[in-house]
């Protein structure tokens, strides 16, 4: 179906996709009579829940204003939980069977409280994900998984045999490995696809069925490959880091390339973040899932995780030099807690490092864009 | 009147449509300042713009068509035909103050609608910057406001503030809150001349801010139309403890600096971006300056 488009009517697709993200999930679920479990932010065994035959998504970040919300979570919190809580509010996630809340800050907890508060209706459920590395983090792991799996095995009314989680491992590592290779073209050919073509990518990815998302990516690969040698490569290379749960914005996007950037790489969890490393198919399937939890953690660092062996800012520095980019650009969501702690190492980092590097503080209700694109530029025009 | 395009030499300029005024200035092939104008009608006026180009253009006694490129800067930057490149106002304020003081380290611009602190390195490059990202806050628009709730003359401001020994604190920030409070103070019974103190108080506290985020280093030079409230300068000395250097005129170096970096780019200094369209852009046919007299200007560097 996907053959015959060029890759801009596919982008264009998955663009469309991401843009109303809970549409193709409830036409998925009218063709289907199955169940849809919505994940909130950020990290959620994905595999375990389509192995009991049911669609997970995870929960995106809607760029309308907060109205009904506020009535649930203060506006000190970060735009991510709380726009979640408003889609729920304003009854936007009725249409899920399911909900997984999980405790990776404290913003997150108390938003999936609020969430699972406002979906009576919606089976709520929640995965526990211990941080640290520690000798004993992979057992704790593992436990928190086998919790989760005993719940969803009575929400979906089926076990779950090891067999089934595999199948879903496969199938969710060859979407991480189909969209590396999309990066890997991306860092030699930077201008090829926009970072908003990225998010496009990315978010579609969390909101569909992955073998669907798969058969496109199948399709759009061999045009980007034969679209590569007709791009000319102009700007300044900058790395994008932060957003490790909602969405940056599309406009905040397109202003770092039409300000005279091209992003070579980044660290979103609408980017890299997400399809960074492979579980392994080798291994008992819960204790594979909770190894890739650490072991992705080492490839991208997370500040939520708490691991004492990693080291986001050096991370950075080593990805600046890796994807050769002059310039970090840092986006921020405002009030996000576990970011604020880390930023002030990250400054000290790229200071050393002789790294230029901007922080984007990003508000939910969006602050002057014209402020922003004045910073930006700015910015850029220090490389040029 | 005869046009003083010398063909010896090449004039350039610089244009600045920010949010409240309109600026212009001309420089000549060596680099000099040849002529400049500001001119104020209301938010990003492109009229404002116009006046002030006219105006630079008739002082210096050249035609449009004698300009071999033009740089925009400011708010209105993008709008402006007539420029063969826009850049920002931050690269720009620091080209231009490095231009008439080029020891200056920091750069405190307090424009219309937004302040800036830039470090500038020795060649006038832009080393670092912060810029407020919220509102208006301790800008021209936020004294407008206040001045108004006032019924003070905005050029008044600064010279009555320093009549005040009293130590008026303002709290909030916010333009709108700030005005209730002033509204508040004045109910009071406190005086417009203690009010105004404290209200440059609370703009040098934010400043302060600001600054830290940057790293200040001296020589300190302050721009934009703020600088020209002595109220708010002393207020700013006062909170940092330095000494501020205050050009002549304060408002015209983002435009000063479009000028020298026009300058750059018609000299091959800096390459041109898709270099014929833009140099057609400048071409743009003269307009009637049979009236023009030449002034020459030079801004005092000391």
């Amino acid at each position: 179906m996907y053959q015959n488009l060029s890759s801009d009517e596919i982008l264009n697709k998955l663009a469309q996709i991401a843009a109303d993200p809970y549409e193709r999930a409830k036409e998925w679920k009218m063709e289907t009579g199955s169940k849809i479990i919505g994940c909130y932010i950020m990290h959620f065994p994905e595999e375990l829940l389509h192995a009991a035959g049911v669609l997970p998504i995870v929960l995106q970040v809607k760029e309308e204003p907060i109205t009904t919300g506020h009535a649930y979570y203060p506006a000190y919190f970060c735009g991510p939980t709380r726009s979640i809580v408003d889609q729920a509010a304003k009854g936007e996630l009725d249409f899920l069977d399911g909900f997984v809340g999980g405790d990776y800050c404290i913003q997150a907890v108390g938003g999936a409280e609020v969430v699972g508060n406002l979906l009576p209706k919606v089976s709520n459920m929640f995965f526990r994900l211990p941080v640290g590395n520690q000798p004993w983090t992979h057992g704790d792991i593992v436990q928190g998984l086998e919790e989760l799996k005993r719940d969803i095995e009575r929400f979906a009314d089926k076990k779950i045999s090891d067999e089934d989680i595999l199948k879903s491992i496969r199938i969710y590592n060859k979407n991480r490995c189909l969209i590396r290779e999309i990066y890997e073209l991306k860092s030699v050919h930077p201008s090829l696809l926009t970072s908003s073509d990225m998010l496009s990518i990315i978010k579609s990815s969390m909101v569909m069925p992955k073998e669907e998302h798969n058969e496109i990516l199948e399709s759009l690969l061999p045009k980007l490959q034969s679209k590569k040698e007709t791009i000319k490569e102009e700007g300044v290379r900058v790395f994008l880091s932060g957003s490790f749960c909602g969405a940056p914005k599309n406009e905040i996007l397109e202003l770092v390339e039409q300000s005279g950037a091209v992003v070579v790489g980044d660290d979103l969890f609408h980017g890299y973040r997400y399809i960074s490393d492979n579980i392994a198919e080798d291994r008992e399937p819960l204790e594979a899932i909770a190894a890739h939890y650490i072991d992705k953690n080492t490839n991208v660092p997370c500040p939520t995780r708490c691991d004492p062996k990693t080291d986001w800012p050096q991370y950075l520095v080593d990805s600046m030099r890796k994807y050769k980019a002059d310039q970090l650009v840092i986006v921020m969501a405002q009030f996000c807690e576990p970011h604020m702690f880390f930023y002030p190492d990250i400054k000290d980092a790229m200071q050393e490092a002789g790294i230029p590097h901007l922080l984007l503080e990003i508000s939910h209700e969006l602050d002057s864009i014209e402020t922003i694109k004045t910073r930006l530029e700015a910015f850029v025009e220090m490389a040029v | 009147m005869t046009s003083k395009s010398d063909r010896s030499s090449f004039y350039t300029m610089g244009v600045d449509s920010g949010s409240l005024t309109g600026k212009a200035v001309i420089i000549d092939g060596n680099r000099q300042i040849v002529s400049h104008s500001v001119k104020q009608l209301g938010f990003v006026s492109q009229k404002a713009v116009m006046m002030a180009i006219d105006d630079a253009l008739e002082k210096a006694g050249l035609a449009l068509e004698d300009i071999t490129y033009t740089v925009s800067t400011g708010y209105g930057r993008k709008r402006l035909e007539i420029a063969g490149k826009n850049l920002t106002e931050i690269s720009c304020h620091a080209k231009g103050a490095n231009y008439l003081y080029p020891e200056v380290k920091t750069v405190i611009d307090i424009g219309g609608q937004d302040s800036k602190v830039i470090a500038v390195d020795p060649s006038g490059n832009v080393k670092n910057f912060a810029m407020n990202d919220k509102c208006a806050a301790g800008t021209g628009q936020f004294l407008e406001v206040l001045a108004r709730a006032l019924d003070v003359e905005l050029t008044e401001i600064g010279a009555l503030s320093l009549q005040s020994d009293a130590d008026i604190k303002i709290s909030s920030m916010c333009t709108t809150f700030a005005e209730s409070e002033v509204i508040s103070l004045v109910a009071e019974g406190h005086t417009t001349v203690d009010i105004l103190s404290g209200m440059h108080k609370a703009i040098s506290g934010r400043m302060k801010g600001l600054v830290g985020r940057v790293g200040m280093q001296q020589p300190v030079m302050m721009t934009g139309g703020g600088a020209k409230n002595i109220g708010l300068v002393k207020a700013l000395e006062k909170t940092l403890g330095v000494s501020i250097f205050i050009p002549d005129e304060p408002q015209i170096i983002g435009a000063l600096g479009a000028a020298l970096f026009a300058n750059d780019f018609a000299t091959g200094i800096r390459k041109k971006v898709e270099e014929e369209q833009d140099l057609d852009k400048s071409r743009v046919p003269a307009k009637d300056c049979a009236s023009c007299s030449v002034q020459n200007f030079q801004l005092n560097k000391n």
